[in-house]
């Protein structure tokens, strides 16, 4: 077995094992805590690049090839739970992403985070999660996949949450953590069920893993859309996909880079990554893909309308976060396994470079992030500004920037997807709203930039702000490289990046219209939004002039479609009340009626015989004799003191049982 | 053998009596020295800690019979024995017990309402705390009823005057309904197993299982069954001999079903659990409520096996609401220890669902075998993280005074190590993998999930409402802006946090690895398994 493969699991440990050595530093450790972390990323940026070298270096012999290192985790019965490690195209690719990004980061984070009181902290959460998504990633095992997918949360759960006291912050943690789990309940029961029905809990064991074409063959064609749902509900909600994509947003409340890393870059991709893993089991049954697209192709216009319509800097780049896994969910969904990951490759570049340039520009405006408060930071900021333009266009769909490629990619896709059992509308609907989306990025992407760059500062934040420093404008001048570097990888008709991923199989042929076609809908959009967001509107105090012209709908928009405020009327307020009922039957049905109910019945009893005893014998000595062996001793319990009599009469009786064992004992 | 030589000889025996020793040198000490007092409750709680030791070394994981085990005569006429013995349903409990006690006395320094505030005074305190320890060592060592049902009871009375003595504002009524429902439990198991005994003569739980599993010559029922009836029909009532199977099984249930609790046998446990003082309400719900799991492991599905099949759905149904209305009633509550109660409730609920779901038809062996071994991780998790969190409450309580949830907030500002050791413990509880909920909680479900997957889906609901009411708790202690009332609070003190750490590192070491606990169990738990298929 060759050594990176044997060792695959120290890229994951190393970033742990630097969370655990930083947790346990004080807090003024600062310099050596962040060292440590970097450095530990940094080895494991290696190795993952090690990783990625042998597969190149093993070629296309690899195809087929899925380089494993498993062990036994849990025996029990005469069987065992295995988990294990796993090298692949798919793995190599996220290994990359991931710790690439990470690393950059947390350089980035040295400057973002230098006056924060918990600095040392943030390190740690940041390699905690480090670990977790690299662990994630290779996971050979639908269950270590798992656990490894909790750890995540959890780390985005505390760095969401990381200025605490903030109330909307101490809110979102909690948002976050607990809408991810609804969908991870769905994941969960799939992952009982794929490891009943499959007998394995390993995706690849020298052909007799889950995911090995012997064992997908045994499985039925309505379990494997089962768990192909099941399991997609969980990519639903780490992705952001609609109806649980309300968490996302809110998770802005975490400083910027972690916005960048966990909730751009990685982590949301997450779900996107679980489908590309499951992609076997959902080819099953033509319908679990149909649903993936559909879900995917609604959330990317569905998010990409709300975000035209929002003021903050950072909660813009959420929705079309969202938006874009949208995209990678329905190009996965439509058939396309390579554009979609492919798509989640360049966005991690691009989406972490304008979070990364929003965070730069927040830190200058002294931590405003309402874009009608900014305004011409152009020449403020020009190092960030260029770096913003950049992921802006590649996010756009501008030629030759990465999300053309990709997005394209996606769009032929669709434009390739005709299942049997659809109607012709029906396979259209992706290609559609695919298109509709591309419109609409364009012209918020725009709307964004001429708010936040062009025109005069429209407050004294943005007046004087200046440059920030190199820990923070490095990060962003590489990632700027890898917006434009990262597209030629998928260069159409000639894709390494499709090479390197599924050697086996053919790309659909380009579609100059469709090329043509799209890249007219961007140029427009950019165009329009230029035209529309000058001059007058970008004026201190001027109405946005789409509010101006459509007020209603701007409100719906802006609003969210009032999505929050329907689940807190119906979801939130069902289980709060529930709960309340639950706790006041348990009180005065359970407990009042019938258990205090049946002790005042005995109690009555009790009192009656007490009085016939009374009555008729009233004598002192047969009452007492009698009130040890009949109903009335339920009496004396009820009131204060009969308890220490009976311990005095049971501690008696162990004591006399003793003596007794010992003399009967000895014969 | 002779008892008394039996004792000196044996191991599980020294065990047990080893904190009664302890709890009398400790009444034999002057009544205000409080720290010897203190350190010899905490030596001679921690001892028994070399005997398990041994044990673990000693015991073979490969069987699933009785090890280490003694037997003595003790009331020939009665025919009780001095039964003892391990097997892999105890030996994690008897781990327990070691590990939860000795950290009880060590933590119960100083917590509102303990021993220097309260008149009764220390010595007491400890006392009552290590004859539990006897008491649980004995239940959970114990192989013949009668002997075993000795210490069951006498398991009861430490609590009861823990709580009535130490506990919080309304433990004289906290107190009494807490001995009185669990008694009336009690007394109901003697019933059934009293006319168990009539008709066969035994009280030895390995015989009595043994008869469970011989079909009687000549006819579809096993030789308990037929004896039973045959009993019962000696009574002259037709509808006694018709359901007396099921009658017995029903009484014997109970006494388990209170104790476990399962709903809606629970109403006895919140306000127990909360008036109790923080060493009472650990005690309660991490080795107390394990007797009543226990008791099904060992007593309910090995001699009710057919039973158990029987009415596998209606109890699994229980089981299921158990979890679900005990996390929805955690979830509105204000008060700390009453949140952290109903926790409980709805963490057993998950035991009671593997051990039930074991009955129900299909899935196989494996399948019946990763449950029930998942209902013995779950109670030694439970155990761990149900310690810590009423310990963690205990400790905030004495800080701010207040258990009310709305009084709190941003207490991690102040209190960062506290919050971080808690938050562990907790996120073990809400099941974190890494830590020791998870992989107890993954193997009930897998196990079960074969058996019965619409419950189990439903059950799994749980889930999502453990980490609704506990991110609820930590939100409104923790976090949040805080008030300049609690700027002062002491954050943990050097022995807090050696009894936090503990309990964190060891829901670490066992979510990590588990398999060295499971193989404990698992020889017997498939042995267990294999009644069923």
């Amino acid at each position: 077995m060759p050594w990176i493969v044997e060792n695959l699991w120290l890229i994951a440990f190393l970033p742990f094992l630097a969370a655990g050595i930083s947790a346990l530093m004080p807090r003024a450790q600062k310099k050596a805590s962040s060292g440590i972390v970097i450095f530990a990323m940094a080895l494991s940026l290696l190795l993952s690049l090690k990783a990625g070298g042998y597969l190149l270096k093993a070629g296309s012999s690899h195809e087929t090839l899925h380089l494993v290192r498993n062990f036994d985790w849990l025996p029990y019965g005469d069987t065992v739970i295995r988990l294990g490690f796993l090298l692949d195209p798919l793995s190599a690719m996220m290994l990359f992403v991931v710790s690439f990004v990470s690393l950059l980061v947390f350089i980035f984070s040295l400057g973002y985070m230098d006056h924060d009181e918990n600095f040392t902290r943030f390190f740690t959460f940041l390699s905690l999660f480090a670990g977790s998504m690299l662990a994630l990633v290779i996971a050979n095992s639908l269950l270590l996949l798992f656990m490894a997918w909790e750890l995540v949360g959890l780390s985005s759960y505390l760095l969401i949450g990381f200025w605490y006291q903030k109330p909307s912050a101490a809110a979102a943690m909690k948002k976050a953590f607990i809408t991810t789990r609804i969908g991870d309940l769905g994941f969960f029961i799939g992952l009982l069920w794929f490891h009943y029905a499959s007998g394995t809990s390993l995706f690849y064991d020298q052909g007799q893993g889950a995911l090995d074409p012997t064992k997908l063959s045994i499985l039925g064609g309505s379990a494997a859309l089962w768990i192909s749902l099941l399991v997609f509900c969980g990519a639903v909600g780490k992705s952001g996909q609609f109806p649980l994509h309300v968490w996302l947003p809110d998770a802005m409340e975490g400083p910027t880079p972690v916005s960048a890393l966990i909730h751009a870059a990685t982590m949301v991709a997450a779900g996107v990554f679980l489908v590309g893993r499951m992609y076997p089991v959902f080819e099953i049954n033509p319908t679990a893909l149909e649903v993936v697209a559909f879900v995917g192709a609604f959330t990317a216009l569905f998010a990409a309308t709300i975000a035209v319509a929002q003021w903050d800097i950072k909660r813009i780049l959420a929705y079309s976060t969202v938006s874009q896994l949208g995209y990678m969910m329905m190009g996965l969904g439509v058939g396309g396994y390579v554009s979609g990951l492919f798509h989640l490759f360049t966005h991690a570049f691009f989406k972490a470079l304008l979070f990364l340039g929003s965070g730069s520009i927040i830190h200058a405006c002294h931590h405003e992030q309402d874009i009608r408060k900014m305004g011409g930071l152009k020449d403020r900021m020009s190092r960030t500004f260029v770096c913003y333009m950049i992921g802006m266009f590649a996010l756009s769909g501008v030629p030759l920037f990465a999300g053309f490629f990709s997005k394209d990619e996606i769009l032929l896709d669709a434009l390739h997807f005709h299942p049997a059992n659809l109607p012709h509308f029906a396979s259209r609907i992706p290609i559609v709203f695919g298109l509709i989306g591309a419109f609409l990025t364009a012209f918020y992407m725009m709307r964004q930039v001429k708010y936040v760059f062009f025109g005069s500062p429209r407050d004294h934040g943005a007046q004087h702000a200046h440059e920030s420093g190199s820990p923070m404008t490095l990060p962003l001048i590489f990632l700027a490289l890898m917006a434009v570097a990262t597209g030629f990888l998928g260069w159409p008709g000639h894709s390494w990046f499709h090479h390197f991923m599924e050697p086996a199989a053919e790309a659909h042929p380009t579609n100059l219209y469709l090329m043509l076609g799209s890249i007219a809908i961007v140029l427009i959009a950019l165009g329009v939004s230029a035209f529309v967001y000058s001059g007058e509107a970008l004026r201190a105090g001027a109405v946005d002039p789409l509010e101006a012209r459509f007020a209603s709908l701007f409100r719906v928009l802006n609003n969210k479609y009032y999505i929050d405020e329907f689940y807190e009327k119906t979801f939130v307020l069902f289980t709060r009340t529930f709960s309340r009922i639950i706790v006041r039957f348990d009180r005065y049905i359970l407990n009042g009626f019938f258990v205090w109910g049946s002790a005042l019945i005995v109690y009555g009893l009790s009192l009656v015989n007490q009085l016939i005893d009374e009555a008729a014998i009233n004598r002192g000595f047969d009452k007492g004799c009698r009130s040890v062996r009949t109903g009335s001793q339920w009496n004396r319990w009820i009131q204060n003191g009969l308890s220490q009599h009976y311990l005095k009469i049971t501690s008696l009786a162990i004591v006399i049982l003793f003596l007794l064992a010992l003399f009967i004992g000895r014969t | 053998m002779n008892l008394l030589a039996l004792f000196q000889s044996d191991i599980l025996s020294s065990l047990t009596f080893f904190p009664l020793v302890g709890a009398l040198i400790l009444l034999a000490l002057p009544k205000h020295a409080l720290a010897q007092i203190r350190m010899v409750a905490f030596a001679a709680s921690l001892a028994p800690m070399i005997f398990v030791l041994r044990i673990l070394h000693l015991f073979d994981p490969g069987t699933g019979n009785l090890q280490f085990p003694a037997r003595g005569t003790w009331i020939p006429a009665l025919n009780v024995d001095y039964v003892v013995g391990l097997d892999g349903l105890s030996v994690a409990m008897v781990l327990l017990v070691s590990i939860i006690i000795p950290l009880t006395i060590l933590g119960a320094a100083r917590i509102v309402g303990e021993p220097q505030e309260n008149k009764v005074g220390a010595k007491p305190f400890f006392a009552l705390i290590l004859l539990e320890q006897t008491g649980l060592y004995g239940a959970f060592t114990a192989l013949n009823f009668f002997h075993w049902f000795i210490f069951w009871e006498a398991s009861l009375v430490p609590l009861f005057f823990l709580i009535k003595l130490y506990g919080n504002e309304d433990r004289t009524t906290a107190a009494y309904q807490f001995f009185i429902y669990t008694f009336v439990g009690s007394v109901a198991m003697l019933i059934g197993m009293q006319f168990i005994y009539l008709a066969t003569g035994s009280w030895d739980f390995k015989e009595l299982a043994a008869l469970a599993q011989t079909p009687h010559a000549g006819g579809n029922e096993t030789e308990l069954v037929f004896k039973i009836k045959a009993f019962a029909a000696t009574l002259g009532i037709p509808f006694l001999t018709k359901h007396i199977v099921t009658l017995l099984f029903f009484l014997v249930l109970m006494g388990f079903a209170i104790k476990v609790p399962l709903w809606p046998f629970h109403t006895w446990l919140p306000i127990s659990y909360t008036q109790a003082p923080t060493a009472g309400s650990i005690i309660l719900t991490a080795l107390m409520s394990k007797m009543g799991v226990y008791g099904f492991l060992r007593i309910v599905l090995p001699i009710f096996s057919p039973s158990v099949m029987e009415y596998s759905q209606l109890l699994m149904s229980l089981a299921l609401l158990t979890i679900l209305f005990g996390a929805l009633a955690a979830f509105s509550q204000r008060d700390l220890k009453t949140l952290v109660a109903y926790s409980s409730v709805s963490h057993l609920g998950y035991c009671l669902l593997g051990l039930f779901a074991v009955g129900a038809t299909g899935g196989s062996l494996n399948d019946r075998a990763l449950a029930l071994n998942g209902v013995i991780l779950q109670m030694f998790a439970h155990g761990l993280s149900a310690a810590g969190l009423f310990y963690f409450v205990g400790l905030i309580e004495q800080r701010t005074g207040t258990r009310d949830l709305a009084d709190l907030g941003g207490l991690r500002k102040t209190i960062p190590v506290f919050c971080g050791i808690m938050g562990i413990i907790l996120f073990a509880s809400l099941g974190l993998p890494g830590l020791a909920g998870f992989p107890a909680e993954f193997m009930i479900f897998r196990g079960s999930f074969p058996l019965s997957m619409i419950l189990i889906s439903v059950a799994v609901l749980g889930l999502l409402l453990t980490a609704l009411y506990l991110l609820r708790m930590m939100d409104k202690v923790f976090f949040g802006p805080q008030d300049d009332k609690w700027n002062q609070i002491a954050d943990l003190s050097g022995r807090e946090r050696f009894v936090g750490g503990m309990l964190a590192i060891s829901l670490f070491v066992v979510g990590m690895v588990p398999a060295p606990l499971v193989a404990l169990s698992n020889s017997t738990a498939t042995q267990l398994a294999k009644l069923f298929s």
